[in-house]
């Protein structure tokens, strides 16, 4: 055997040993703020605990594979695969798919549709990712796996918080505290419940590299490579803050809070950008110098130095945010967006650096550190395409589409690297450009919509070339690909427009189900003027409204035997809802969760769920519980297209390069029929059937 | 890293055997995972009814902060 091949075959267990130190324990979690959390990642005592660990796992090695050998782990000889391969498409819709691979512009997706198989993929309720990625990964409904939507409540405050992750407080105790390795702290906790169709083949020695499939942070471990996608925070512990200095006061006063104005020395501006939160509540800083030229400027982070040139993004550049001896690293992209008449610097949220992760991004977080060495730095945060500074204008469209290629082209680099390096076993992969560029370029291809639209005549094609750029993309991966894999291509819901705005809670407020404190008007947030003592119903999230019960929300005014009725009837009326503006039907069906879910969490699920006609959407202000005065208006936002109508209405792409057992197929289907691939049994608690 | 609140309760043979069979039939990936969440939802109930929370603007403040950047929000 050569001394390489040798190496080959070692590695894998030395990047276990090493997933096994820095991802102990095996729940997953995450520091969340900086302090011993990041002194302790970035110590060290993990470095030489790998080394040790590492030599101690080549000297077992021999005994490992005869263990393995014995007990069948791998991939079986009669598997149906050696590899599957899972491309994700975000939000790719069925109707634009059909229509263009008919006209001939999506060639390679036409091709596996004849070569292999197609068919509408039908999505979960509600059709939103993190709810439907997490039935992709566990073959459950949403009742089983506890994702409903990105928000959920906090039942003793009735405020939104999000739904894929909660905190939790753990205490130090034993040995390691008595000698100082361990102190109380807070941990982030993965709230996705059931298990991945990834973990069930780890346990069978099946291997799979999981990159960026929605709803894996923090990521739990398991036999193979997981990169966190969607919700993985930024270093503020948000889900994106971008940041905008100006040298105009006013530019640098707008919303949020992200628009700042430079500071002046001399003829250096100077900015500050927000870090990691810092324990006098405010946020650690990282000072940039900008050196302005005539069409461009120099700009200065520490000893390093780049030039910016107008509406261009730099490469990833590294901000140090100190916190006593520690340094917590950070990943940013700036954009000089002008010079004159005033000069403005747009600076992306600050990502988790990858080469020296402060949250556990990946696990083992060794996979990426190895990305980094294979392709460079790339971004990290869940949502890595800006689309609340589009909303906000602190980019523009043309900025917001290179923006997400940008992130396309890393994960394309990820998936590839991945690819190359799974010999036996899953590769998933989830694009989320073709999802975040319909979101804010719908309203180019809708003539009728509201929204303000920008002079840039490119951008009436923007959604139609991004179908055959990923048409592109799936004919370099049938070039990779060996007759013994399986490739499938999927989206996790349709696309539709969304013009027009429900305020749901001012439709209970005007019909009696929601009351407002005495002496108070509509408009506040987070329903904080809610008379909670005669409220019946509230609506916090993209689609769910929830009943005010008594022994499950803290002032509970519902028995739970009026609540089948207080239910049917708010479903009833709801569903007549028409728009003012030309009495157009607005929802499709409102569903009851009771009857829709089944599983150990369908009581945590909101408890009516709005399925929306195209063309509607709950109002921006609606999702975080403000009590709107009226019920609808028009959608003014780039935000322009959304997939939160009815399931039925919005399903997603299924393609595979087998045929297909049965063309009626589900999202929960995928789960069991890759376990089915390699001949693993599938476990009684899945509910997908097997269709490949 | 180490200690991570993992805790350990025993239970009688009998009422093992119970657990796993509903485990099971409610359709839960493990019954570590259905005691997890039974236990979680009681005990939520109790501690919640006796702990009403009043909500601060800081509380808000947070809130709004941790939810930045999630595109489908204002």
């Amino acid at each position: 055997m050569t001394k390489k091949k040798l190496l080959c075959q070692i590695a894998p267990y030395v990047l276990v040993a090493a997933a096994a130190v820095v991802s102990l324990p095996i729940e997953a979690f995450a520091y969340i703020g900086p302090g011993a959390g990041f002194a302790l990642i970035g110590s060290s005592f993990v470095f030489v605990g790998t080394a040790i660990l590492g030599v101690l796992t080549i000297l077992l090695w021999p005994f490992i594979a005869l263990y393995r050998l014995v007990r069948g782990y791998g991939v079986p000889r009669n598997a149906r695969a050696r590899r599957v391969v899972i491309v994700g498409l975000d939000g790719l819709e069925p109707k634009i798919t059909e229509q263009m691979m008919d006209s001939g512009e999506l060639p390679n997706l036409a091709a596996l549709r004849a070569s292999g198989d197609y068919t509408r993929l039908g999505t979960t309720l509600p059709a939103l990712s993190p709810v439907a990625w997490s039935s992709f990964q566990t073959g459950v409904n949403p009742g089983a796996h506890n994702i409903f939507d990105f928000l959920t409540r906090d039942k003793r405050r009735y405020l939104p918080v999000m739904a894929s992750t909660e905190q939790r407080k753990v205490s130090a105790k034993g040995l390691m505290k008595l000698v100082g390795l361990s102190r109380d702290r807070e941990e982030v906790h993965i709230t996705r419940r059931s298990k991945p169709f990834w973990k069930i083949l780890g346990e069978r020695g099946i291997t799979s590299n999981i990159v960026r499939v929605p709803i894996s942070y923090p990521p739990e471990p398991f036999y193979g490579n997981i990169l966190s996608a969607m919700c993985t925070p930024d270093l503020k512990g948000t889900q994106g803050s971008f940041s905008f200095f100006s040298t105009d006061t006013k530019a640098a006063d707008g919303t949020g809070g992200q628009f700042r104005p430079f500071s002046r020395s001399g003829a250096t501006l100077i900015a500050e950008i927000d870090g990691p939160p810092s324990a006098d509540g405010g946020n650690l800083k990282a000072r940039v110098e900008l050196h302005v030229k005539e069409h461009s400027a120099q700009l200065k982070i520490g000893e390093s130095t780049c030039t910016l040139n107008v509406n261009q993004y730099s490469d990833w550049q590294t901000l140090e945010f100190k916190v006593g001896k520690a340094v917590i690293r950070g990943i940013v992209r700036f954009c000089l967006r002008s010079i004159e008449p005033a000069v403005t610097l747009y600076v992306t949220p600050v990502n988790v650096h990858p080469e020296f992760p402060a949250l556990p991004i990946a696990a083992p977080l060794s996979f990426a550190k190895y990305l980094v060495k294979m392709q460079g730095l790339f971004g990290t945060l869940g949502l890595m395409e800006d689309t609340w500074g589009r909303n906000e204008h602190a980019i523009n469209d043309d900025l917001f589409l290179a923006q997400s290629y940008l992130a396309h082209e890393e994960r394309e680099k990820m998936f590839f690297d991945s690819l190359k390096n799974t010999s036996a076993g899953v590769v998933a992969c989830v694009f989320d450009a073709s999802d975040r560029i319909q979101h804010m370029f719908w309203r180019y291809q809708d003539k009728d919509h509201p929204a303000e639209k920008e002079s840039n005549p490119n951008s009436y094609s923007t959604i139609h070339e991004m179908y055959k750029k990923m048409d592109g993309l799936v004919g370099r991966i049938k070039k990779q690909l060996k007759p013994s894999d399986i490739l499938i291509v999927m989206s996790d819901h349709g696309f539709a427009s969304f013009r027009r705005c429900i305020g749901i809670n001012a439709w209970l407020h005007q019909n009696g189900y929601l009351v407002l404190k005495e002496g108070t008007k509509p408009g506040t947030d987070y329903l904080r003027d809610v008379d909670w003592s005669k409220t019946k119903a509230f609506a916090l999230g993209l689609s769910g409204l929830y009943i005010n019960l008594k022994g499950r929300e803290v002032n509970g005014i519902v028995s739970k035997d009026e609540m089948p009725a207080l239910k049917a009837e708010i479903a009833r009326k709801l569903s007549e809802l028409r728009d003012p503006k030309d009495n157009a039907p607005t929802i499709n069906k409102v569903h009851d969760t009771a009857v829709a879910y089944r599983g150990l969490y369908a009581s945590e699920a909101p408890d009516l769920i709005v399925g929306y006609l195209p063309g509607y959407r709950v109002s921006w202000d609606s999702v975080t519980g403000t009590v709107e005065n009226e019920i609808f208006s028009d959608n003014l936002k780039a935000w322009s297209g959304d997939h939160h109508v009815d399931p039925e209405l919005i399903p997603g792409v299924l393609f595979c390069s087998r045929k297909l057992t049965q063309k009626a197929a589900n999202i929960v289907d995928i789960a069991p029929s890759v376990l089915s691939v390699f001949k693993q049994p599938i476990p009684k608690y899945m509910e997908g059937k097997v269709i490949f | 890293m180490f200690g991570s609140g993992k805790n350990k309760i025993t239970l009688e043979s009998e009422v093992y055997e119970i657990v796993k069979q509903a485990s099971e039939l409610s359709g839960c990936s493990s019954v570590e995972e259905f005691a997890s969440q039974i236990l979680m939802r009681e005990s939520q109930a109790i501690v919640s009814n006796q702990s009403a929370v009043k909500t601060e603007s800081s509380d808000v403040a947070k809130i709004t902060e941790k939810l930045r950047g999630l595109g489908y929000l204002e």
